[in-house]
């Protein structure tokens, strides 16, 4: 076992005299990138369960609505688009489907993942307290933030077997790739919610960032609007956003219209990249984060 | 992107310093040793650095980051270094080279001044922090304990909160279910159950957070001060709870300490660290024999010269202390005397809600009275630049004994300057009350005056 490969890591050392098998932590200063610590974020899992668990009970705690608060926003946004978008802009008639249902299917996706975004970026700062007293995989607290936007996703989406039963959207086999959508947008949320979270610890400017980022964001991703309304040659552009290809698919899998495979295949690599990104940058900086957050 | 280049160049400039101490290193023949007795803790050349100024190995904003870099570029410091440079290499060393074994099974007090680099290392052993320079082996299952109820959330109940800071110390949910009901017998908060922890009482809180704390079975456990907490029956029902842990064959305990007196309790060895350096480990009493002769040797030390537990941010405020015109460290005071201290401040120039505090501590690092310019005389101290403060007792109740002064300076909210035991006070017998004897500080902190009387 030489020093390298053991580095700050625990692994299961024979021991030399008597044949008991112990765990041995080496600590030493590590540099540039580190072996991605499967096993202690494996020994570590009941600690995000109950993190994600902690968010979920303490968000609605000493409210009225509770939960229905996950359903009113998207409903309200529903409203006011339909009509601003739907009606008076007119995009309802380049919509094969009902506005009201195209914009909410849409709107659902986005809001898991601008709030699985928002939640990561601001998790390390806001567990600022633990990072400094107690040792644990650091991936775990972002990775939980994404707990309550999902727990949002799912309460909306009763919202939308009802919408769809009241459209009478027909049932297709493509719902069958609500899973794999799922893992996209996951897959994109934590790539961009892990850089942010890593530069926040140390760049506090990224908390006046990520709202207005997510905002901008917003606008070039087709919720409002279905991608068709820009020109074809342009298409690729929306595409390149992780979640352009994303929520188109995911708008198709469940209204039953054709999914665009080749623009979900874009969105997801993007996806994958800045998931790769987001995993070296938050590994090469996670080492100073109880020094410096 | 710049914070990308920033990492590199502090990371280089770590480089330098993990490879300065490695020539060091590989004179002193320090690889672990991988021979067949192995401690359950070993450390060689542990070093931790920080660069000054920012008190962080990091800029806070984009701005200072850049204009960092650039100060560099042209190869300058800013102004905000300038209290970098004196330092030699500008940065802060809380850990030097230091190197220990600690065999299994025993229970080690760290003891050391504030600033020492206690906290340091045991940040460093519990993998929350990375050392600089030199490696360290543990081998066993490890817990560490730096604070009592990290993760405690004030809007979950007891019940959910058990199982969160259990999960946070690195329990699984089975063995928080099968300790359940031992952690809530030991924090006596069964009737609150289901009561969110914010309305718990503060005691309640610490209470049920030690209990979690209290059922960690880890092969070694780090411990900070955390037994300073709570009221003193709870404080001794955790000594106890300690002891046992301590007593199971073959735990292995590093714990910090301020208090001797349970140093003395629960330490098989004792480790002194000063100036983030240390000896090893040694017998307790000649570890805290040593410890009271590093305080007497600082205390001969210039009031702005002495070191800092604050990294560092802002200059030194503190510059001189006198008790009843004398200049000295150590003073006499008869018990029920006049006390007056002339505290000297400088470097006040920015600071636009000064509050000092002096505290009297007795020998064993217990706060005995605090005295605040704020609570007592409503004094905010600003718009000066140097100044004195006269701070007058006029009879100084405390039991006969030794008492130590630490002098504080918050610009509200944030303490900018800290000098423990800037003083040495004895306080010696006075025949107050005609009898030819007062009560000692082994028998009362304070005394008071009383009257008795007999029924006839």
């Amino acid at each position: 076992m030489t020093a390298i490969d053991a580095r700050c890591s625990q692994v299961t050392a024979q021991g030399a005299d008597a044949s008991i098998d112990e765990t041995v932590t080496l600590i030493e200063p590590r540099h540039g990138w580190q072996r991605l610590d499967v096993a202690g974020l494996w020994r570590y899992r009941d600690l995000l369960w109950f993190l994600m668990l902690r968010d979920v009970q303490v968000r609605y705690k000493q409210t009225v609505l509770g939960a229905a608060w996950a359903v009113i926003q998207p409903l309200a946004m529903m409203a006011v688009a339909s009509v601003f978008f739907g009606r008076l802009l007119g995009v309802a008639a380049k919509v094969p489907v009902p506005y009201p249902i195209f914009f909410f299917s849409g709107m659902i996706a986005w809001t898991f993942f601008s709030g699985a975004v928002g939640a990561a970026a601001m998790s390390l700062v806001n567990n600022a307290a633990m990072l400094r007293k107690i040792y644990f995989p650091r991936l775990i607290v972002p990775v939980a933030a994404i707990g309550v936007p999902a727990m949002d996703l799912i309460v909306a989406a009763f919202v939308l077997v009802a919408m769809m039963i009241w459209y009478d959207v027909p049932v297709t086999w493509q719902l069958l790739m609500l899973p794999a959508l799922s893992i996209t947008m996951i897959t994109a949320s934590l790539g961009v919610g892990l850089l942010l979270a890593a530069l926040n610890v140390a760049y506090r400017d990224f908390r006046y960032v990520v709202p207005f980022m997510l905002q901008l964001w917003f606008f070039v991703t087709p919720v409002i609007f279905p991608v068709t309304i820009v020109p074809q040659q342009w298409q690729w552009l929306l595409q390149l956003n992780p979640m352009g290809g994303t929520i188109e698919a995911f708008r198709a899998a469940v209204l039953g219209t054709p999914i665009d495979y080749g623009a979900w295949a874009i969105s997801a690599t993007a996806s994958a990249i800045l998931l790769w990104l987001g995993l070296v940058y938050f590994n090469r900086t996670e080492r100073r984060f109880a020094d410096v957050v | 992107m710049s914070c990308e280049e920033k990492g590199k160049e502090v990371a280089s400039q770590r480089r330098e310093v993990r490879s300065q101490s490695n020539t060091a290193a590989d004179n002193a023949g320090n690889q672990i040793p991988e021979s067949m007795s192995k401690p359950a803790i070993t450390t060689r050349n542990l070093s931790k650095s920080y660069r000054l100024g920012s008190g962080t190995a990091f800029s806070s904003t984009f701005r200072e980051a850049v204009a960092l870099k650039t100060s560099q570029w042209f190869g300058r410091r800013s102004g905000k270094d300038s209290k970098a440079a004196q330092q030699p290499d500008g940065l802060f060393h809380a850990l030097r080279d230091v190197s220990f074994d600690i065999e299994r099974g025993q229970v080690v007090g760290v003891i050391g001044h504030n600033g020492a680099g206690k906290s340091t290392l045991l940040k460093i052993l519990s993998r929350i922090t990375d050392p600089t320079a030199g490696s360290a082996a543990i081998r066993g299952r490890v817990a560490s304990l730096l604070e009592v109820g990290t993760g405690f959330h004030s809007e979950l109940t007891g019940r959910e909160n058990i199982y969160l800071n259990g999960a946070v110390l690195g329990m699984t949910r089975a063995e928080i279910r099968s300790r359940f009901d031992e952690i809530v017998a030991f924090s006596g908060v069964d009737a609150f159950l289901d009561t969110p922890v914010k309305r718990y009482s503060s005691g309640m809180t610490v209470r049920l957070a030690f209990a979690v704390a209290a059922h960690l079975r880890p092969e070694i456990l780090l411990v900070d001060e955390v037994l300073a907490v709570g009221d003193v029956a709870f404080q001794k029902k955790c000594l106890g709870k300690l002891h046992d842990v301590v007593n199971d064959e073959g735990r292995t305990v590093l714990f910090v300490s301020h208090n001797m007196d349970s140093v003395r309790a629960l330490c098989s060895q004792v480790m002194v660290l000063e100036h983030g350096t240390t000896l090893g480990c040694m017998e307790p009493d000649a570890g805290i024999r040593q410890y009271y002769a590093v305080a007497q040797e600082e205390a001969d030390v210039p009031l702005l010269q002495r070191r800092r537990t604050l990294g560092g941010k802002h200059a030194p405020v503190f510059a001189d202390l006198r008790l009843n015109d004398q200049a000295g460290s150590t003073h006499a005071i008869p018990c029920g005397g006049e006390l007056r201290l002339n505290v000297e401040l400088r470097n006040m120039d920015d600071v636009l809600r000064g509050i000092c505090g002096i505290l009297i501590r007795n020998e064993h690092g217990q706060r005995i009275a605090l005295f605040n310019s704020q609570y007592h005389a409503d004094m905010i101290i600003q718009g000066v630049s140097a100044t004195w403060l006269t701070v007058t007792i006029p009879n100084l109740m405390l039991a006969p004994g030794r008492y130590y002064i630490d002098l504080a300076m918050h610009d509200t909210p944030e303490r900018i300057d800290y000098v423990e035991r800037a003083a040495t006070l004895d306080i010696v017998f006075a025949d107050l009350f005609g009898t030819g004897k007062i009560p000692d500080s082994k028998q009362g902190h304070v005394v008071l005056p009383s009257t008795w009387k007999m029924a006839a």
